[in-house]
């Protein structure tokens, strides 16, 4: 489990991360999410042991990450701009990765690089970025390390891809003790892929939850009601979080189980009601709301 | 799960990564060592006679020039290895993704340190020691020179090589270590290679210009000791001890190592792409170099604007000239200005360099004024001396002894100037006890300096000698000043210490000659004619009596009286010295020893060789003289003095044979053409070239009023 504990990183004197404080679990795709410069790149680094903390701690299994090759070595980081030597093709970069990572499967990187069609023995530098990220995510899996840090890596991916590099994360976590951590300010692109989710925003972290737990505490509900005191009379009992109303129609994001809500809005006699699914976007633009952010403020 | 990652797989990925850089040895090695060594020996083959002496000393020659430890083409080719390797191996030190790599991955930063540094190394190390070997072994045997004694060479060569570019290879990756931009670095390697001679001649270039009066303590070589490249080059250029230069070379190497590896493990990794990875190293690496360019620019527009010509100091005394300067003096308004420009204008370069961003000349502005403060405090240092380190001189009561340059008492004795040096640092000679004269010459020379009546003595037409003068205090510390003085004055102090017998001895080169020298002449003391010298044959007994005898006559004598006397012969004694240093080496000497009418041992000594002084040299007994007629500048009444009076003669006579001493200085005084008459109604003439004049001016004034103008003698 990586734990951490009032982290504070600043460059400059300007904070990156500030009193930051998270637990991520063993074996689940943890999804790290934030604006931009929110310090996800850089608890990131932080966590692969590249940056030292100027406070707090980073543990890994309890033990120390900076400086530390035995905890390091079960750590795998891919980094946003993802270095390959000048003239390194998937071969030579294959190479690298059993240089630095011992547990390397060669043989396993190579089928999969055959099965998406990419070329062993082409430069690098000549493939496009999405195909350079993939060279990069399957040489982290097959680095066999118990945990994958991906700093922006599915951005670019398209989405056949992005379904395939799913499969192969849920194939490892099958398999073995592995433990992806995903960083994007793309939140749609992890929406259906983490099991949980921090978020970040100006250095510090807005909250880290199950996703699945999120859904399930919050209701999106579409609904017609004519009776203005029904309508009332419905909202008084309903925990509402969010409140649009387009003519007569009203969307409501409300806390509470769905069959719960479902049947408080039945009660109130809609002429239509519909209970829709969440976005992860919706989810946390409720959630800084509740937490006291207001989103609209961000992009002020 | 253990890391597992062994340093020889650490150094074999880093070698895969650089490929091109043993390829590039590997050529260079091949046209540079191997096929250059070919010709070269080919050049001292043809160049010499098999057989004949000196011929496989020119092969070895050749071959310690080009591959040997005296070759500063291997050095450069050490050089530039070192900036190849050590770029190439640690500028990924800059490129964030590149950190992030090698950071993340499960290897102590030490360990990677060290793994690139031994790969860089080995990469360059083991084709160039390949290539050389080739060379060493295969290239005699072509040229059918084969010996063991070139393998020799050659394999020194090589170790020196090896060291030489291990040093600058660990500076060049210190200085990638240290900065976090490519442009920064190689500014970092300069700062390693160069900073030290050029801080070293700016400190002695300020020195001899507010601190004249200090005596620069360090020898001419010190300066190659503050880089590794001065000092590998020093030690290829047999300027200094190979063997200590080589420890030196070792000793900053293993120190740039260390640095290199405590720095690494500290670095930030955040600081790729910035200046510098460190806090505060920006403001320091400016000030380093910000304080001595501004004060060198500084320096350059004093100077420009500033006066020339030497600038004097008059004791109260008439005629006593002291002189403070004698070279050209620097604007200080001009100097503080041309500082400020100089700060402004490094601030202004550094900060470009550092970073290409126009906005950062005014947002750094606070690490630029502490650079300018700092150069302003030293400029007011060095301007106003407020510890007076300039005018420094201890009291009286706490010197012990003192010394001077030997070689301010050698007029009296020889035609060429001679010093014997027993004090490395100054150049002066024995200290001795009856110092008054000496100390109140530099308590002139002090006050001269604090006051403010200064002028140009652009016209005096007053010589001028550089004394250095030391003192052993009560504490027995010892302490070294350094004046420019008027010959006269000097020479008069010198003739009132020779009334000390301590000072005779130490200071009278006649009573330090060696009694090596393998040739003798003697040549009839005559100013006006050319003699043919007479060669002496001695043995060894007879030149230790010879030299003994000068000795002894010598310094039985004051200066005064020897100035009384007119020399009857020079003698000339001429041989080879040993010099030891780091090396070796024999030194040809020659001096030309008056022979005055006193030294009766050493004529003893030269009538035992058949040179009697009454039959060869018609000068003694000397005749008395009778009339004096002088005149100098164009011969006027005004210009011309006669005189009758045996004193009054003795007395001009004196002081044109006073104020002539400064032979190596002659050509620059003023003529004084002077007719003789004796007693036995005999006539002379003589010329005196004047190196001071103000004595002579003195006492020719004196007499012109004294004496009713004598009718003008016709030159002669």
């Amino acid at each position: 489990m990586f734990e951490i504990r009032n982290v504070t990183k600043r460059f400059d004197g300007v904070p990156a991360v500030l009193n930051m404080s998270a637990a991520i679990q063993d074996s689940q795709v943890y999804g790290l999410i934030g604006t931009n410069g929110a310090g996800k790149s850089t608890l990131l680094r932080m966590m692969a042991g590249v940056l030292r903390a100027d406070e707090g701690s980073i543990t890994y299994n309890g033990k120390p990450v900076y400086e530390n090759p035995e905890v390091k070595s079960r750590i795998c980081f891919l980094s946003d701009s993802w270095y390959t030597p000048v003239g390194a093709s998937p071969e030579d970069m294959a190479k690298t990765y059993e240089t630095f990572y011992p547990a390397f499967d060669g043989k396993r990187f190579f089928s999969m690089l055959d099965k998406i069609g990419l070329d062993r023995k082409r430069r690098i530098r000549t493939f496009s970025k999405g195909m350079k990220k993939q060279v990069s995510v399957l040489l982290g899996v097959c680095a066999n390390t118990e945990v994958l840090l991906c700093d922006e890596t599915f951005d670019g991916l398209d989405p056949v891809m992005r379904q395939g590099v799913k499969s192969i994360f849920a194939g490892e976590m099958a398999d073995r003790p592995f433990t992806p951590v995903i960083a994007s300010h793309n939140m749609r692109e992890l929406e259906d892929f983490c099991d949980e989710v921090g978020m970040l925003y100006k250095g510090g972290i807005l909250f880290s939850r199950n996703l699945a737990d999120m859904k399930l505490g919050l209701q999106k509900v579409q609904c017609v009601i004519t009776d203005p005191d029904r309508r009332d009379a419905m909202l008084k009992k309903l925990d509402v979080v969010r409140r649009e109303d387009r003519g007569s129609m009203m969307t409501l994001v409300v806390r509470g189980q769905a069959t719960e809500v479902k049947a408080v809005v039945d009660a109130a006699e809609p002429v239509f009601a519909e209970l829709l699914p969440l976005s992860l976007e919706e989810i946390f633009i409720n959630e800084t709301e509740v937490a006291g952010y207001d989103i609209r403020n961000l992009f002020s | 799960m253990t890391s597992g990652i062994s340093f020889h797989k650490l150094v074999a990925q880093n070698a895969r990564e650089r490929k091109w850089l043993p390829f590039l040895i590997t050529v260079t090695g091949i046209f540079a060592l191997v096929i250059g060594y070919y010709f070269v020996l080919g050049d001292a083959v043809r160049g010499g006679i098999e057989g004949s002496a000196g011929y496989y000393d020119r092969i070895a020659y050749m071959a310690e020039s080009y591959l040997g430890t005296r070759s500063a083409f291997l050095v450069t080719l050490a050089l530039i290895a070192a900036l190849l390797s050590g770029y190439s191996g640690y500028l990924w030190l800059h490129a964030q993704e590149q950190v992030d790599f090698y950071n993340s991955t499960a290897v102590k930063r030490g360990r990677l340190f060290s793994a690139i540094f031994a790969s860089g190394a080995l990469q360059v190390l083991v084709p160039f020691v390949l290539c050389d070997l080739a060379a060493v072994f295969l290239m005699p045997a072509a040229q059918g020179v084969f010996s063991w004694r070139l393998v020799g060479i050659g394999l020194r060569g090589m170790a020196f090589a090896i060291l030489v570019f291990l040093c600058l290879y660990s500076f060049v990756v210190l200085s990638a270590v240290l900065s976090a931009r490519t442009m920064t670095t190689v500014l970092m390697t300069a700062l390693f290679w160069l900073y030290g001679p050029l801080l070293y001649w700016l400190l002695e270039a300020l020195r001899q210009q507010f601190f004249d009066t200090l005596v620069n303590g360090t020898s001419d070589t010190v300066f190659f000791w503050l880089s590794p490249a001065f000092l590998a080059y020093g030690a290829a250029g047999e300027v200094l001890s190979h063997a200590l230069s080589c420890l030196g070379i070792l000793i900053y190497g293993a120190a740039a190592f260390a640095a290199g590896l405590a720095a690494y493990s500290v670095r930030p990794s955040e600081a790729a792409g910035s200046a510098f990875p460190f806090k505060r190293e920006t403001t320091v690496i400016k000030c380093m170099i910000m304080v001595p360019s501004s004060l060198g620019i500084g320096m350059i527009l004093g100077g420009i604007a500033g006066q020339n010509g030497p600038s004097v100091y008059y004791t109260n005394s008439p005629g006593s000239a002291v002189y403070y300067s004698s070279g050209s003096a620097i604007s200080a308004p001009w100097m503080a200005f041309g500082l400020l420009f100089g700060a402004f204008l490094m601030h202004t370069v550094l900060e470009l360099l550092f970073q290409p961003d126009f906005r950062n000349i005014r947002r750094h502005w606070k690490s630029g004024g502490v650079g300018a403060a700092i150069s302003l405090a030293v400029y007011l240092f060095l301007v106003l001396d407020p510890m007076r380190v300039n005018l420094w001189i201890p009291n009286k009561t706490d010197v012990q002894a003192m010394s001077v340059n030997s070689d301010i008492a050698n007029p009296w004795f020889a035609e060429n100037s001679y010093a014997y040096y027993d004090d490395e640092q100054s150049g002066t000679g024995e200290f001795f006890r009856e110092y008054g004269a000496l100390y109140d010459l530099a308590q002139t020379c002090v006050e001269g300096r604090a006051s403010e009546d200064r002028q140009v003595a652009a016209d005096t037409g007053e010589m001028e000698k550089t004394v250095i003068i030391g003192y052993l205090l009560g504490d027995g510390r010892k302490a070294y000043r350094k004046y420019t003085v008027s010959t006269d004055r000097l020479y008069r102090v010198a003739e009132k210490l020779s009334e000390s017998e301590e000072y005779r001895k130490n200071y009278y080169m006649t009573a330090q000659l060696p009694a090596d020298f393998t040739d003798a002449s003697v040549t009839a003391w005559d100013p006006e004619s050319s003699t043919a010298p007479v060669s002496l044959s001695l043995n060894a007994g007879q030149r230790q009596a010879l030299v003994d005898a000068l000795a002894q006559d010598s310094t039985s004598q004051t200066l005064t009286q020897l100035l009384d006397q007119t020399p009857l012969c020079t003698l000339e004694l001429s041989g080879m010295t040993e010099k030891s240093g780091h090396e070796s080496y024999s030194q040809y000497y020659s001096h030309t020893i008056y022979i005055y009418p006193s030294y009766k041992t050493t004529l003893a000594q030269l009538e035992a060789q058949g040179l009697t002084p009454e039959t060869k040299f018609h000068t003694s007994p000397a005749p008395y003289p009778t009339g004096m007629e002088l005149y100098f500048g164009d011969g006027t009444e005004d210009n011309s003095l006669s005189l009758s009076d045996p004193d009054a003669i003795r007395e001009m006579l004196l002081v044109l044979k006073r104020e002539t001493q400064a032979q190596a200085d002659r050509s620059t005084g003023t003529d004084v053409s002077v007719w003789m008459t004796y007693s036995d109604s005999s006539n002379q003439s003589f010329l005196f070239s004047l190196t001071s004049e103000t004595t002579f001016r003195e006492l020719f004034r004196k007499y012109k009023d004294q004496t009713a103008a004598l009718p003008a003698m016709t030159k002669d």
